[in-house]
């Protein structure tokens, strides 16, 4: 029915092709929902082509300038259609003028739906001209020319947005003010206008991509400053009328809401801004006020609102660092104090009251560092540095840090020894490893290596080991904390305990074969240790001492043993640290005979009055050879105990005097110990001690420059300073007066001489 | 031997390197004390007689000077070769050329450092004992008076301000007159050269280079000078 077939216009007629078109242009814009036919729309679309296609156009074609020889037409359909939206808009613009807040919004989000909607059937009927004549435009670089559909949009952003967006605005703020203020809103809205914003968004020199410059222009600037605005105010009301705690509460509310806004409805390019902005308006503005109250919460252990402030503040540049040096300073007062406790009561406390005063300190800090502070680096630097200065400067360690090292060092000489109180080997563990934790922070590394030796010498001679593992573990810690060489020694310490265990057997098969019946008769029930010099920290008897003949003829069996395994090597008894049994046949009081555990200087002595009942002074003396600083305290032992007697009755051991056996000698132990150790030799091995450390670190000092000298050959004396106190920190912190000193003893000594400019150079 | 000493003496000579060797061991000869027992070297009476004729005073810095240009191996004592290659090389073999030489590094030593530095640090080895690593205290004592007084030839280390020569003396003598390594008598003479430029220790760091008893010194120095304020 060729009736109802629209009338497609004349090719060449631009008046009568627009006017067809503007008609079915208008339906699509404003009718779209009525529906357009199928006939119609291809109408619409062969109008298109046509007037593009045709030869030549009446009306304003006279004006068209061919151009490369292509004639293409189309920039009067262009034009017009450009005019038609301007027009539609203007309409569109007149009406909003009616409607404010929501309804507005409603209004733009309606327009825009149907603006865009047709904007796309519009771009379709207009493809021709899109394919030919705007595509030849945007080719030649032709400014301000769009395919179709972004020409719509443009023009909305010009003749409608530019218009409108302040109030529109406007509404979207009002919105949103009235969701933080804790009403219910449409969300849908402004998310439908961020995502018309978006759109709007051209890039100029490609119009088919997108930018969010609109967006961010018009949306995102008004969004930050209103939050900005309102957050102020409310952050310094509440901040006025609430406890900085509440206030902390709060703000961390704020920041979680404005982060789930984004996701609600905002565009995620806001997320970083809109964070950044209330983190300065609610953090960073009131950061002071949040810090001065920090010592308040530490003081109170407030927990949980440490944490939120380590929340709050870690998240701005700069938070945290007046909080370190807070925390830093804190830890060490507390420290400080508890170490003041224990100095409260004089000298006389136990090693372990004072290390479990320093543990409990670094505990209670360690937990708060991880539970508040997200166990952050820097602030357990700040723990550590804080534990650092207590550990090795406080109250006790008043004389020189190497009273802490000493303490530690006793504490777990009594763990490891026997008899004490943890019984359950996994309690025991778990105190070494705290032992570990304070063993971290001294510095004089060294000096702790010193006295843990010694005990370990002691602890291994006397067999007085709690475990063999618990040594073991306990020299693979320190192993581990600062290698091979500082436990070195020790583990040789261990492996001559074990190789002797051996030696000794081998000792007994070999004395079975060679002993007569006679000898066997006499024989002398004995262990021996072998201890390399190098290794053990243990010197010769400080006196002279003639053994007893019954243990000599016993030494000297073994020592022919000895010598026939190992030929060349020297053995050294050290009698001072030999102990032994003695059996009591002489008392006649009681069935079974007294046992007397003594050392072998007192065997010595005991062993005399086998043959006389009273000995002199100065009999005993000859006899034994002992200096009087061990005989006089060793027979006072005797006389207190009451194994012998002196005469004259109540004077003090010296010559002149005289001992007698007393055969009325009473216990009610079977098993007497007499060998206990003598108050001034404690003194004096302590002494000891800290002199060989002195001597110790000069030498590790001297090493350590020729070392570095040597392989350097050449450098700056600052440059050689600082790299000798690297190379012995991890021993103990060197005073740099102290390495300056011994780099002018080897240049002394031509190891290594001063060139010009405070260079040092190494003499081979 | 030494490369600047040699451009120095180079450039002091008129003839450039040179003179004769057979009228320098001639001279040499004629000093020696006892030609039969050490015929290659001049005894102490000689070299008193030779430095007189040269008229060189035993008791000023050039005599150190002369000592060190002629490489003597001990106070009073020279050798052939010493002898010959010193004053070969200034161009001096007659004593008048000797002579106007010894003037010229009388003159020289105060004004030139790089000659009193030369001159300073062979002292050391030249001053001590046989057998011994270091100096005898006194005689370091002795010779710091020599070098730092301008009254024998020596550059002034007393200022106004500072008695710098008197207070290390002091210094040294409240410490126990403890004898001077060679590092320490070299260390003295950076160390006046430096308080000249600033007497304030601008210069001084606790980490420096120094040797331990001029950095004790400084503080010294430091503590003496404000109990004087005090005092005024």
């Amino acid at each position: 029915m060729p009736a109802l077939i629209p009338q497609i216009p004349h090719k060449d007629d631009l008046d009568e092709t627009w006017t067809f078109l503007e008609k079915g242009i208008d339906s699509v814009m404003l009718k779209l929902e009525e529906g357009v036919d199928m006939k119609t729309y291809m109408a619409l679309y062969t109008a298109v082509h046509n007037f593009c296609t045709s030869q030549k156009a009446i009306g304003s074609s006279q004006n068209i300038k061919a151009h490369h020889g292509a004639h293409l037409l189309g920039e009067e359909l262009y034009k017009l259609l450009g005019e038609y939206l301007s027009r539609h808009l203007d309409a569109v613009y007149q009406e909003s003028e009616g409607h404010a807040e929501e309804a507005l919004l409603g209004f733009y989000i309606r327009e825009w739906l149907r603006y865009t909607t047709a904007a796309k059937y519009i771009n379709h009927l207009f493809k021709y001209l899109n394919r030919h004549w705007v595509k030849r435009e945007i080719d030649e670089g032709k400014k301000n020319v769009y395919d179709v559909y972004t020409l719509h949009l443009v023009k909305w952003k010009d003749d409608f947005f530019m218009k409108v967006h302040e109030k529109v605005m406007e509404a979207v703020l009002n919105l949103v003010e009235k969701q933080r203020n804790g009403e219910t809103i449409e969300q849908s809205q402004i998310k439908s206008i961020v995502d018309s914003f978006v759109s709007l968004g051209l890039d100029e020199s490609d119009s088919s991509k997108s930018t969010l410059e609109v967006y961010r222009y018009y949306f995102e600037k008004p969004f930050i400053d209103a939050t900005r605005v309102y957050y102020e105010n409310e952050s310094r009301q509440f901040v006025a009328e609430n406890s900085v705690v509440e206030y902390m509460k709060k703000a961390e509310a704020r920041l979680d809401e404005e982060k789930a806004r984004v996701g609600l409805y905002l565009h995620p390019d806001i997320s970083k801004h809109l964070t950044d902005t209330c983190l300065d308006v609610l953090v960073t503005a009131h950061s002071e006020l949040l810090r001065d109250e920090f010592q308040v919460l530490l003081d109170n252990e407030r927990q949980e609102d440490l944490a939120r402030m380590y929340r709050l503040l870690s998240r701005i540049k700069d938070g945290l660092d007046p909080l370190r040096t807070k925390f830093e300073a804190h830890v060490r007062k507390a420290g400080l104090a508890a170490v003041e406790k224990v100095a409260a009561d004089g000298d006389s406390f136990e090693p372990k009251l004072y290390v479990d005063a320093l543990l409990q300190v670094h505990t209670r800090y360690q937990s708060l560092v991880s539970e508040a502070f997200n166990g952050e680096s820097e602030f357990v630097r700040s723990l550590d540095n804080a534990c650092r200065e207590f550990v090795n400067r406080n109250k006790i360690c008043k004389s020189g840090s190497t009273k802490t090292p000493e303490l530690l060092a006793r504490y777990t000489d009594s763990l490891l020894k026997k008899g004490s109180k943890a019984a359950e080997e996994s309690e025991l563990e778990e105190m070494l490893v705290q032992i570990m934790t304070v063993f971290k922070y001294i510095e004089d590394k060294d000096v702790f290596q010193k006295f843990y030796s010694k005990m370990l010498a002691k602890r291994l001679v006397h067999v007085s080991s709690v475990s063999d593992d618990a040594e073991t573990s306990m020299i693979s810690k320190l192993k581990e904390a600062c290698g091979f060489e500082y436990t070195n020694k020790l583990q040789r310490m261990f492996q001559d305990i074990q190789i002797s265990k051996d030696l000794n057997a081998s000792y007994r098969d070999w004395q079975e074969k060679i002993l007569d019946d006679d000898d066997r008769r006499r024989l002398v029930d004995s262990h021996f240790q072998i201890l390399g010099t190098g290794f053990w920290p243990l010197s010769a008897p400080s006196t002279d001492f003639l053994a007893p003949p019954e243990i000599v003829k016993t030494a000297e069996r073994f020592q022919s043993f000895y010598f026939d395994k190992h030929n060349g090597r020297k053995l050294t008894w050290l009698w001072q640290l030999c102990k032994g049994e003695i059996k009591t046949n002489y008392i006649r009081n009681t069935k079974v005979p007294y046992t007397f555990q003594v050392s072998t200087f007192q065997m010595g002595i005991l062993l005399l009055f086998n043959e006389h009942d009273t000995l002199s002074y100065e009999e005993i003396q000859k006899a034994t050879s002992l200096a009087p600083e061990i005989l006089d305290p060793n027979l006072s032992i005797f006389l207190k105990a009451k194994v012998l007697i002196i005469n004259p009755e109540g004077s003090k051991p010296e010559p002149g005097t005289s001992f007698s056996l007393n055969y009325n000698f009473k216990n009610k132990k079977i098993k007497v110990n007499l060998n206990i150790q003598i108050k001034s030799e404690q003194k004096v091995e302590s002494d000891d001690t800290h002199k060989t450390i002195e001597e110790d670190r000069k030498l590790l000092l001297q090493s350590a420059i020729v070392r570095i000298m040597k392989s350097r050959k050449k450098m700056k004396h600052v440059q050689l300073v600082q790299e000798v106190i690297q190379q012995v920190k991890s021993r103990f912190p060197p005073k740099v007066p102290d390495i300056k000193k011994n780099i002018e003893a080897l240049m002394e000594k031509d190891y290594i001489e001063r060139l010009d400019g405070d260079e040092i150079a190494y003499i081979a | 031997w030494n490369v600047e000493q040699a451009l120095d003496a180079y450039f002091q000579s008129s003839s450039g390197a040179g003179g004769s060797t057979s009228s320098l061991s001639k001279i040499f000869d004629s000093y020696r004390d006892a030609p039969e027992d050490n015929p290659d070297g001049i005894g102490i009476e000689g070299a008193m007689k030779y430095l007189g004729d040269i008229k060189v005073g035993l008791d000023e810095v050039a005599c150190l000077g002369i000592a060190e240009l002629l490489k003597s191996p001990s106070m009073g004592e020279f050798t052939r070769e010493g002898f010959i290659n010193g004053w070969r090389i200034t161009g001096s073999d007659t004593l008048d050329k000797m002579i106007a030489h010894a003037a010229d590094i009388r003159a020289r030593i105060p004004i030139q450092p790089d000659l009193f530095r030369r001159v300073y640090r062979f002292t050391f080895p030249l001053c001590r004992m046989q057998g011994q690593r270091n100096l005898q205290f006194e005689i370091a004592a002795e010779q710091w008076r020599l070098f730092f007084t301008p009254q024998n030839g020596g550059v002034q280390w007393n200022t106004e301000s500072t008695p710098w020569l008197d207070w290390w003396i002091e210094f040294l003598e409240e410490r126990g007159k403890r004898p001077v390594n060679k590092d320490l008598w070299e260390q003295v003479e950076v160390f006046m050269r430096k308080t000249m430029e600033d007497e304030n220790f601008g210069w001084w760091s606790a980490d420096g280079a120094w040797p331990g008893a001029l950095d004790d010194f400084v503080e010294w120095v430091q503590k003496k000078r404000g109990e004087d304020m005090e005092v005024e």
